[in-house]
């Protein structure tokens, strides 16, 4: 009895312990495995961003930008890539406020258009773009900055 | 991140410290000192966050003016130099350690966080930073304006000392409240049930993969687990050790920062008052000497975060958008549903990121067997006070599933985990004091009430 006592007493935690390095090395493990930074998502999309955010500071703008994608040339419904891209632009795009067809991420819609306007080209440049705007900036990452003509 | 900036950084975190210390060693300075600088980066952390949410830009006014104080009143109450801590206690810290270099090399990896953590909480963070006073207006249109400001606060505080938002900062808090939560754990079970069960206790908290991911992942889960665990484990002390009304403060505090970190957090708050009440509802007098001192530690925090609610008027998807809700509570299909995505989620607790990690629940459950069950400990104030306040939790986010206007399916895949999570850390603390104590006839003072 006394035996058992004394394997349980000294065994057990060191097999708890024994487990918990483990897990803690698997962890850094399944990390090292991970895309480098350069390749996440966000820290892509702040860098094709960072121009038109230069711009804006330097022309002094305010107000809220509107978002399109080939689907709203085209006027198609939006692609699951194109929720991703405009949720990512709200974030690097703070305080600015990115609106979508009239919609910000959420609350209250935005009844007027916006004087500028991003083009989130992802998948390919448009032949054309509408009328009614003018290229402002193309930051040659698929991404265009627009300003509204006024009526 | 420039040398410049991590040491700015640095002061912030430190700062944040100092006042957490100030404020536990003014609260519980009986309590051993490791205990108090377990909870000192939490309680200075939530600490700092009111006051940037209040004044903005604080470093060099609130802050420079409440720091002097603060180390006054430090250096007064000096402790005599503490004895070396036990050998054993040094695998913690290397398990610690080893865990920080794999949070630190996953921050860098991922250091926008995930798709919450970037979406949510760190967009509220760059409105608090980068919007000026225009915050307040501008966050009803981002993703759940709702949510409480802890987390963003303390990331925008960063960044200020920083000068600039360094995104790497945003996982700052959930590494420090990670490491915290384990040393809180292996303190509390360490005073009350000796020190190799604390350290076991602490080593499998920091070993469990789904903690560590979520301390990176710049989502509020770990800072809330963290205030759980941290109110738990002084209710815990107060019952079996110190019976003094000012542990009860700082547990009141604790549960003000989880209503201040997520809108669970207010769940909790209920669901601690109901523990701390329910058993002496007819009695008076104790009935205030509980609720009192814990409502005055709570005041502050629930102040500010009704304060923010009815200001920022923010929207609630879960309330706002709830429809036919008497529908859905006698829909059985969605209880079943709900209990075999928990069942599900609870091994994914153990197992999480697929099959290169040893289950949690084999540790637990030879951390059960080495010291066996004590059910005097069990029958403790303290420990049925956070057994019941886990439960209430427990049913309460059963119920805003069974209600809620999601699509369920979604709702459960998207959030079970971290609502688990919420509860681990606290779980391991109850399941941790309801072990014998290593010395036999060592124990608890059991305060009556």
């Amino acid at each position: 009895m006394r035996v058992v006592n004394s394997i349980r007493q000294h065994l057990v935690p060191t097999i708890i312990i024994a487990i918990g390095f483990a897990n803690i090395l698997s962890f850094i493990h399944h990390t090292a495995s991970l895309p480098t930074r350069n390749l996440d998502p966000i820290v892509v999309q702040e860098e094709r961003y960072r121009t038109i955010r230069e711009l804006l500071v330097e022309v002094g703008y305010t107000g809220t930008i509107d978002f399109i994608t080939n689907r709203d040339l085209k006027s198609e419904p939006p692609s699951v890539q194109d929720g991703v891209e405009f949720a990512q632009s709200q974030y690097v795009m703070v305080p600015w406020i990115v609106v979508r067809n009239g919609l910000p991420p959420t609350g209250p819609p935005f009844m007027e258009d916006s004087r500028f306007v991003i083009g989130d080209f992802w998948d390919s440049e448009p032949a054309e773009i509408p009328a009614n705007l003018v290229q402002f900036h193309n930051t040659g990452r698929g991404l265009i900055l627009f300003r509204r003509k006024q009526p | 991140m420039t040398a410049a900036s991590f040491v700015t950084s640095s002061i912030g975190l430190l700062l944040a410290c100092t006042f957490g210390y100030a404020i536990t060693t003014y609260l519980i300075s009986s309590l051993p000192r490791y205990f108090r600088w377990a909870l000192a980066p939490g309680v200075g952390l939530g600490f700092c966050s009111f006051i940037f949410v209040l004044f903005r830009r604080p470093m060099f006014t609130i802050e420079a003016a409440l720091a002097v104080p603060a180390l006054w009143y430090l250096f007064r109450h000096k402790a005599p130099r503490p004895t070396w801590p036990p050998v054993l206690t040094l695998v913690l810290v290397a398990a610690m350690v080893l865990a920080a270099a794999g949070l630190t090399e996953r921050v860098e990896r991922i250091p926008h966080g995930e798709w919450d953590g970037w979406a949510i909480w760190n967009t509220h963070a760059r409105l608090l930073f980068r919007d000026g006073s225009n915050w307040k207006n501008d966050i009803k249109y981002s993703f759940h304006p709702d949510y409480p400001l802890l987390t963003p606060a303390a990331t925008a505080r960063f960044w200020r000392f920083a000068g600039t938002d360094i995104p790497e900062q945003g996982a700052l808090l959930g590494v420090v409240l990670a490491l915290s939560g384990a040393a809180v754990v292996a303190s509390t079970v360490g005073m009350l049930r000796g020190t190799t069960n604390g350290v076991l206790a602490g080593v499998i908290l920091v070993s469990t993969p789904l903690y560590l991911q979520h301390a990176t992942s710049q989502y509020a889960d770990v800072p809330l687990s963290f205030f759980f665990l941290s109110t738990i484990a002084l209710i815990c002390v107060y019952a079996e050790l110190n019976p003094d009304k000012r542990v009860l403060v700082l547990a009141g505090f604790t549960a003000g920062c989880a209503a201040w970190t997520k809108n669970e957090g207010l769940l909790f708050v209920a669901a601690v008052c109901v523990a701390l009440a329910l058993p002496v509802l007819r009695m008076g007098s104790k009935l205030r000497a509980r609720l009192i001192p814990f409502g005055t530690g709570l005041a502050l925090p629930l102040a500010i975060t009704i304060f923010f609610k009815v200001a920022v008027l923010g929207h609630s998807d879960l309330i706002g958008e709830q429809t036919n809700t008497f529908g859905k509570l006698m829909d059985l299909s969605r209880h079943t549903q709900i209990v075999e995505f928990s069942i599900r989620a609870l091994r994914l607790l153990g197992q999480s990121f697929g099959q290169w990690s040893i289950s949690v629940w084999v540790p637990l459950f030879l951390f059960i067997l080495y010291r066996g069950i004590d059910r005097r400990a069990m029958q403790n104030p303290g420990y049925l006070t956070g057994l019941m306040t886990l439960g209430i939790v427990t049913a309460g986010y059963y119920m805003v599933y069974v209600v809620t206007p999601q699509d369920l399916a979604w709702h459960l895949d998207s959030s079970i985990n971290r609502l688990l999570l919420h509860l681990w850390p606290s779980a391991l603390l109850l399941t941790g004091l309801a072990l014998k104590h290593e010395e036999r006839g060592k124990g608890m003072i059991y305060v009556k009430s």
